[in-house]
């Protein structure tokens, strides 16, 4: 029952995982805090969008989005290590600059529809004969990759230094680790993660908008949040299992708001109220420390 | 023990709270027709829009709560949000969806164009065209019809040109974040092809950067000024008129009801007359006729009152323009006095 409105929200949850992951690495691993994500996050959209409408397919269009992601977090990186700007003014700088520049990609218009384009869903529209069944399990199965690939990458050499950088930069840099190059990996993967967020929602959605990352960031560390006080604390897997859950868990409270049937205006509140909720169930129960 | 108790029980009531209300949206008590409304963000022209189609659903016959149930919803801006409000709606299987603002007709497109259900109503729309869901008033989909209310933008230029012919540098702020507006800057670049006038451009992406922004295209040095119709403009038209009136450079828009304002003149049409149209429509649908026996409506050219002149004559003395008797004695509405302070 109701089965595309509680998928669609897992659909879009699990789509959002970039995002989130992203707010993960910065905010998280590397103690970065980068508010670029406001404007990656739409760009990775406008690229997708610009692309399949070109004829790319929307398979390749994906490794392009993470690409363009990566060069707005380089251009945070620049800013904040080599320019000497503080980092949280550096990816507000970004973001903003960022609105132009997507608006350019998109050549002009604030809207790109891809209706009747292939997206990542129609090859897996013959899996499932229900399109968000079949976009839960596409959007499912990138995110599953996706968490692989973060694993394995925050446990490679780069990746141990990157958290060395984010735990104790001093020390880091002791132990002869550039510490501006590490930031710069970290802003490059997360802000190309966003990018990847912004273009499968709007595949799923079926055109870009310029304004797709108005409050992104701030979704992001909700979710970010919600995932670390709803996961047990067991090693860094579980921290990068317990972004996806945040992710998914946030879409479905905001659902679960509209299924209420709460007046529209006390939508937000509701929202608020549900994850408040969320949050101290654990601590009630006496369980409940974040992954920090 | 005992807070853990209380806790408890807390839970239990908030439980079956939620179980009480949720049971209303599995079944409603009585089987009326559904309207599933939806906006995507608040702002003051979308109130008027959504008054209007409830005024007009009214007039036809249709009273929220005694013969239909009409289900408001907001999405505040947030994709994701709009997006699952329609799903939601097309699980419950509405009678008909009204989506208003271009984000929600995409988005209810994608998602009702496989399976053709549930039938949906646009409003607060430019244009269907430029989002690729309809090509022609009759070529779309079966399921799917509204109104269109892209502004009289010729007109408007052709009003400035009679109004004050010596005009050469025009002012338009606006947001290019909204697709409506960069398409009406787009054909008011389009109508002055072969005039002398040139279009100022300045970019407000939030309501207060409107005051700022206005004032930088006076410091440019414009002869007028001509507002469109955006969200960001229509929500703080109070400090736009404010920098009009201080600068004495007029303001020229496409919505009769700026002149009492502050506008000095407008051709257009008020928000609420694009409600009034989609409300009549709605009514038909939920009397049995289909949508695609409905074609696309544009505001002003096939539904609708045609558009309206308005002046303001105490705000052209302030400028010291003459409007002349000709003009005023075409004129729908004349105000006759300088806005409040």
């Amino acid at each position: 029952m109701y089965l595309s409105f509680w998928l669609g929200a897992v659909v879009m949850g699990l789509g959002f995982t970039g995002l989130v992951l992203s707010a993960f690495l910065t905010f998280r691993v590397l103690n970065f805090p980068d508010l670029t994500v406001d404007g990656s996050y739409p760009l990775g959209g406008a690229v997708t969008a610009l692309l399949i409408v070109q004829g790319m397919s929307p398979w390749l269009t994906l490794p392009v989005v993470f690409l363009a992601g990566g060069l707005a977090g380089a251009a945070t990186g620049v800013m904040a290590t080599r320019l000497g700007i503080n980092g949280l003014l550096a990816g507000i700088l970004v973001a903003i600059g960022m609105y132009s520049v997507n608006l350019h990609v998109m050549g002009g218009v604030s809207n790109l529809p891809i209706f009747g384009n292939p997206t990542v869903m129609t090859a897996a529209g013959t899996l499932a004969a229900n399109t968000d069944l079949a976009a839960a399990m596409v959007f499912g199965a990138l995110t599953v990759v996706v968490i692989l690939l973060a694993y394995w990458f925050l446990c490679t050499e780069v990746g141990l230094a990157m958290r060395a950088v984010g735990d104790n930069e001093q020390m880091a840099r002791a132990q002869g680790i550039s510490t501006g190059a590490m930031k710069m990996v970290g802003l490059i993967i997360a802000n190309g993660l966003a990018a990847l967020a912004g273009a499968l929602q709007v595949q799923y959605m079926g055109f870009a908008d310029v304004n797709l990352g108005l409050g992104a960031i701030l979704a992001g560390i909700a979710a970010l949040i919600i995932g670390e006080a709803l996961m047990p604390v067991r090693g860094l897997l579980w921290a990068i299992v317990a972004v996806a859950v945040g992710s998914i868990v946030y879409r479905l409270v905001v659902a679960f708001a509209l299924y209420l049937g709460l007046p529209p205006n006390d939508i937000k509140l509701g929202t608020v109220a549900i994850v408040l909720l969320a949050l101290t169930l654990p601590r009630i129960r006496g369980i409940g420390k974040t992954a920090r | 023990m005992k807070r853990l108790c209380v806790l408890k029980s807390g839970l239990a009531v908030g439980i079956a709270a939620i179980v009480l209300t949720g049971s209303s949206f599995a079944q409603a008590p009585v089987k009326l027709p559904v309207i599933g409304l939806t906006e995507f963000a608040s702002f003051p022209a979308g109130d008027e829009v959504r008054n209007g189609l409830i005024k007009s659903l009214e007039q036809e016959g249709f009273v929220g709560g005694r013969n239909v149930r009409i289900d408001l919803q907001n999405a505040h801006g947030d994709f994701p949000t709009a997006t699952n409000i329609l799903q939601k709606f097309r699980d419950q299987k509405v009678d008909v969806m009204v989506v208003m603002g271009t984000p929600n007709l995409g988005l209810a497109y994608n998602i009702t164009k496989d399976i053709g259900y549930p039938k949906i109503v646009f409003a607060v729309v430019n244009s269907a065209y430029a989002i690729k869901v309809a090509q022609s008033r009759t070529d779309k989909p079966a399921h799917l019809t509204g109104v269109q209310n892209p502004a009289p933008v010729p007109d408007t230029i052709k009003l400035i040109r009679e109004t004050m012919p010596q005009a050469r540098r025009i002012g338009v702020p606006y947001n290019p974040g909204e697709a409506n507006s960069v398409d009406m800057v787009m054909r008011a670049r389009q109508a002055i092809k072969g005039t002398d006038l040139v279009l100022i451009e300045a970019s407000v992406t939030r309501t207060d950067e409107v005051q700022v922004g206005t004032q930088s295209l006076i410091a440019r040095g414009v002869d007028a000024l001509l507002m469109i119709n955006d969200g960001v403009l229509h929500a703080s038209s109070g400090s736009f008129m404010k920098v009009s009136l201080d600068s004495k450079k007029p303001v020229f828009c496409m919505e009769p009801g700026m002149v009492p304002r502050g506008a000095m003149a407008c051709v257009g049409f008020d928000w609420q007359e694009g409600g009034i149209e989609a409300g009549k429509m709605v009514a038909a649908i939920l009397r049995g006729k289909s949508p695609k026996d409905i074609p696309i409506g544009t505001l002003g050219e096939d539904v609708g009152p045609t558009s309206r002149l308005a002046y303001n004559v105490a705000v052209a003395e302030l400028m010291g323009v003459k409007i002349s008797e000709r003009a005023l004695k075409n004129a729908a509405a004349i105000s006759k006095e300088l806005p409040p302070k």
